[in-house]
């Protein structure tokens, strides 16, 4: 198995507002392996972009804290060293893709310009050097006629190719650890795909580490190896990818593998849908925040939060009472 | 959030209150004030303030009470803060909502009259204004006006044309409704927010336009007392005689002041957003 | 009962003109956001419009709709034209073709309680006369559309930011319920919402079709989902139709090259499945509607593409 890139111990990140402190990130723990790429999951509001934020120590502070938890990259706590340090580490050894490609890319310089300005930044390239190497990159990631437009500025450029753009811009400096917040959620499905297999095939030749961030149960089924669910700012449960999809073991993963429509169901039969909406995370119930909308509730849920229980093999746990020793157990 | 909502009614309060005070002292001098605000008194020039003599605030330079002479402006500057201002947020308003409303070529046309009045400075606009009218009280409220036609103008139309865009408009037409129908229930009581903001700043902005014109001599004509042709008057006495200008002055603050929190907290309450949330 | 046409459309374009010009505004092209578009939809029936953004699905529902003029063509309403008919009219055939809105949060008036938008079309016809109501049968319908939808009747006093986004759905699917029309045209109705909430609202609208008969055009990007929802799928690309299929048989036996394309792009929650799929990766972005074209608007990015498809556009068999 491959090394450990990045280590995430109880992560905890709080908001304090007006309506009191809410726990955006509450104890999460994962790890990223070499060239593994993890999905995070979750609905708006789950925690799932607080955490990548977190990751960066990119929290608005205040009214954001990151309140515990350690998150080791490579063995050193990113946590504890000064904010330069951590400015290295992005962009350098981790960089980062968001869901919109328009308002991350500088309207009044041309396209070439901004991935120039990054090589010069992190990797000391001269000012020719990074223009020829931008050139080269804007070939690598798929832009048709890439010499001629790299002269183009942003609005020239479609959604899609915006996209690809800051995926070159991202992996200018050959990172370790490429996070993508919702890449694809702002495209069309035809582009979708065209993103997805330029980061999949990216993964797999440099051995780069992806952290996808996104709500769709698609289109991480495709492209992760590990998938951590998220609910109500906690990972209620972790699996590979095979495991997660074949044997969904929370309540609420199961739920929501049910409740999404396929292409390929061939029968028409009625969705399930899991009832209530997402908690406001302002005001959780005591115990499992999944409790109201959990068709297997039980009277602990209500009293206590689940541990994390390890199942199986080395990702697979899950946060749910239905599997903790002593009470209810695997069927 | 009951806190929360409760400063916001705090800051209302104190609006109310600093104008509910500036009301009051109108109506007392409507019938009562400590000296008769135009009689020179060349026995008691430029005296400081002092309860033994009676002139709480002092004396300018002729003699004046100038405490008498704030109360009577008072009512000047609010009658000219609160007609220009009526003046140009209905008429501004009314071109704002028919460009946004209608767009086309009403659009293009109104827009490009109101950006011509709104290359001028507005300060700029208004002398200009009360050079061809005269120098009259009732001037000085078109002037001020006139400055503001464009500016609620803008306002007006850039929410309706955003409010237009929302699906609750199509909705609306959807339902069978009409276009007068959609413009009073469903866009008119949507863009009262960003007026009361542009009205409480308009009304303390006329006060100063008005001092302003005042102090350039424009305005009201000595002797009759406005808070502006006071200062103007206080200008070569001010270090000599620093009350002349300090409390007409703090009139002035005061009272931008309490039309600003006023505009500040009406926005919030109307805000059915920021009403008790279940 | 197939003949039990309610919709027909029939070579309907919209065209927009594209101005330049500071002073005078100068028209220097048209934008064709529909070009050409002819289909029908039977009573009872589900029809899914799906495409990608800037296909023309939502222009042509609008024009459908009558919220948009459209250049030429015509939509017929149970044999009425639409275009043709007065303003008096119009409104009276309103009633039956009603709109579900893609954003929950600005399909509601942020002033006006829950309770009134869902009685607003009640009132507007009332008022007119065209439905005799009263004010207390109003109420009483309101209630109990609220009910049906699944909203409790006491929210009707609450505005529409104590609801979350799938609540305000809801009131928005009441809204389109109350003056009881025969056709629901649904713009993207679930693509805003999280996802454990579209299968609510998935749910809600079928069950709905189901009891009063109603008829649907589901305007949607997403093809899973308008595979579950619609009976009968049509594609759109470039504002004319591509392909239009029974569902059924759509995911099977797709036969336009963009519809293979476009399915083999939707993912699949199953990662073994996934990982054996080939995938068309098509070409490039979709390309300006503002273009002059001929023949086939699908050639650049065909991989299939011969002569004949750049010399004429091909009709729809």
């Amino acid at each position: 198995m491959e090394e450990i890139l990045l280590e995430v111990n109880n992560l905890r990140t709080v908001f304090d507002t007006e309506y009191g402190t809410v726990k955006a990130v509450d104890d999460i723990s994962f790890t990223l392996r070499k060239g593994e790429v993890l999905g995070l999951v979750g609905e708006s509001g789950c925690g799932k972009s607080v955490t990548n934020l977190s990751l960066l120590r990119l929290i608005p502070e205040p009214p954001g804290r990151i309140s515990g938890g350690r998150i080791l990259f490579k063995g050193k706590d990113l946590l504890v060293g000064d904010e330069e340090e951590v400015r290295l580490v992005r962009g350098g050894s981790i960089a980062m893709i968001f869901q919109d490609p328009m308002t991350s890319l500088n309207p009044l310089l041309k396209i070439s310009l901004q991935i120039a300005e990054a090589l010069q930044l992190h990797r000391g390239m001269g000012r020719k050097e990074a223009l020829a190497k931008a050139a080269e990159l804007l070939k690598a990631i798929g832009i048709p006629d890439a010499e001629a437009r790299a002269n183009d500025y942003p609005h020239q450029f479609s959604g899609g190719m915006r996209q690809r753009v800051m995926i070159a811009m991202a992996i200018s400096c050959n990172p370790d650890i490429l996070i993508a917040d919702e890449p694809t959620t702002a495209l069309d499905v035809t582009i979708q795909a065209q993103i997805l297999e330029l980061i999949k095939s990216l993964s797999g030749e440099n051995t780069m580490s992806v952290i996808m961030i996104t709500h769709d149960l698609g289109v991480v089924a495709g492209i992760c190896d590990t998938i951590c669910v998220m609910y109500a700012g906690k990972i209620v449960e972790k699996a590979s990818v095979d495991d997660l999809f074949a044997q969904p073991l929370h309540p609420y993963t199961k739920g929501l593998l049910d409740s999404i429509p396929r292409i390929d169901a061939g029968s028409r039969k009625r969705l399930y849908s899991i009832p209530g909406s997402p908690p406001n995370l302002a005001s959780l119930p005591p115990g499992c925040p999944f409790r109201p909308r959990c068709d297997k509730a039980m009277e602990i849920c209500g009293r206590e939060m689940p541990p994390e229980t390890s199942l199986g093999d080395a990702p697979r746990s899950v946060r749910c009472w239905l599997y903790a020793s002593g009470e209810g157990g695997l069927e | 959030m009951g806190a929360a909502r409760l400063k916001k009614n705090i800051i209302a309060l104190a609006g109310v209150g600093i104008i509910s005070f500036y009301l009051l002292i109108i109506l007392v001098s409507l019938f009562w004030l400590p000296f008769d605000p135009v009689a020179m008194d060349t026995l008691h020039l430029l005296e400081p303030p002092s309860i033994k003599t009676g002139h709480l605030f002092g004396t300018d330079e002729f003699g004046r009470d100038i405490l008498s002479r704030i109360m009577q402006g008072c009512s000047v500057s609010l009658i000219i803060s609160l007609g220009a201002t009526l003046l140009g947020a209905v008429i501004g308003t009314l071109m704002g909502i028919w460009a946004g409303f209608l767009g086309g070529k009403w659009d293009h046309l109104i827009m490009r009259v109101a950006d011509i009045l709104f290359s001028f400075p507005s300060l700029l606009l208004a002398i200009f204004v009360m050079g061809i009218l005269g120098e009259k009280t009732y001037n000085v409220i078109f002037a001020i006006g006139i400055v503001y036609i464009p500016q609620f103008a803008r306002v007006s139309r850039g929410a309706i044309l955003t409010l237009k865009g929302n699906e609750f408009v199509k909705a609306a037409f959807s339902s069978g409704a009409s276009k007068t129908y959609v413009l009073f229930r469903h866009l008119v009581p949507n863009i009262m927010m960003p007026l009361i903001v542009q009205v409480s700043l308009s009304l303390s902005v006329a006060i100063l336009l008005e001092s302003a014109l005042s102090f350039l001599g424009m305005g009201i004509q000595p002797p009759y007392p406005s808070w502006g042709n006071m200062l103007s008057g206080a200008r070569k006495f001010m270090l000599l005689a620093p009350w002349t200008a300090i409390y007409p002055g703090l009139a002035i603050v005061f009272l931008v002041l309490g039309f600003n929190l006023l505009g500040d907290g009406l926005r919030d309450l109307l805000d059915p957003r920021l009403r008790n949330v279940k | 009962m197939k003949d039990d046409l309610l919709l027909d459309v029939r070579d309907l374009k919209v065209h927009f003109p594209i101005e330049k010009g500071i002073l005078v505004r100068r028209r220097v092209g048209w934008l064709k956001a529909v070009d050409g578009v002819s289909f029908s939809v039977n009573r009872g029936e589900a029809v899914g419009l799906v495409g990608e953004s800037g296909c023309g699905k939502s222009t042509t529902a609008m024009a459908i709709a009558q919220l948009q003029k459209p250049s030429s063509g015509q939509i017929l309403f149970e044999g009425k034209d639409l275009a043709s008919l007065s303003p008096k009219e119009l409104y009276e055939a309103r009633k039956d073709f009603q709109l579900v809105f893609q954003d929950p949060y600005s399909s509601l008036n942020p002033r006006i309680m829950a309770g009134d938008i869902i009685a607003e079309p009640l009132r507007i016809y009332a008022r007119r006369g065209s439905i005799t109501l009263g004010e207390a049968e109003i109420r009483a319908k309101t209630a109990s559309l609220m009910e049906r939808v699944g909203l409790l009747p006491s929210f009707a006093q609450r505005y529409p930011h104590e609801f979350s986004g799938g609540q305000r759905q809801r009131i928005g699917i009441a809204r389109a319920l109350a003056l009881e029309p025969k056709l629901i045209i649904a713009d993207e109705p679930v693509s805003a919402l999280d996802v454990s909430i579209q299968s609510q609202i998935l749910n809600l609208m079928k069950d709905i079709q189901d009891e009063f008969g109603l008829t649907f055009l589901f305007i949607a990007h997403n093809l899973a989902v308008v595979e579950y929802f619609c009976s009968r799928i049509i594609v759109m690309y470039l504002g004319t139709i591509a392909e239009i299929a029974d569902s059924s048989v759509m995911y099977e036996n797709p036969l336009h090259p963009y519809t293979k394309a476009l399915l083999s792009a939707v993912p699949i929650p199953d990662p073994p499945k996934e990982r054996l799929r080939k995938r068309i990766i098509l070409k490039g972005d979709v390309p300006s509607p503002a273009k002059e074209r001929t023949g086939c608007p699908f050639r650049e990015r065909c991989s299939y593409a011969f002569e004949r498809c750049a010399t004429s556009r091909p009709t729809l068999i």
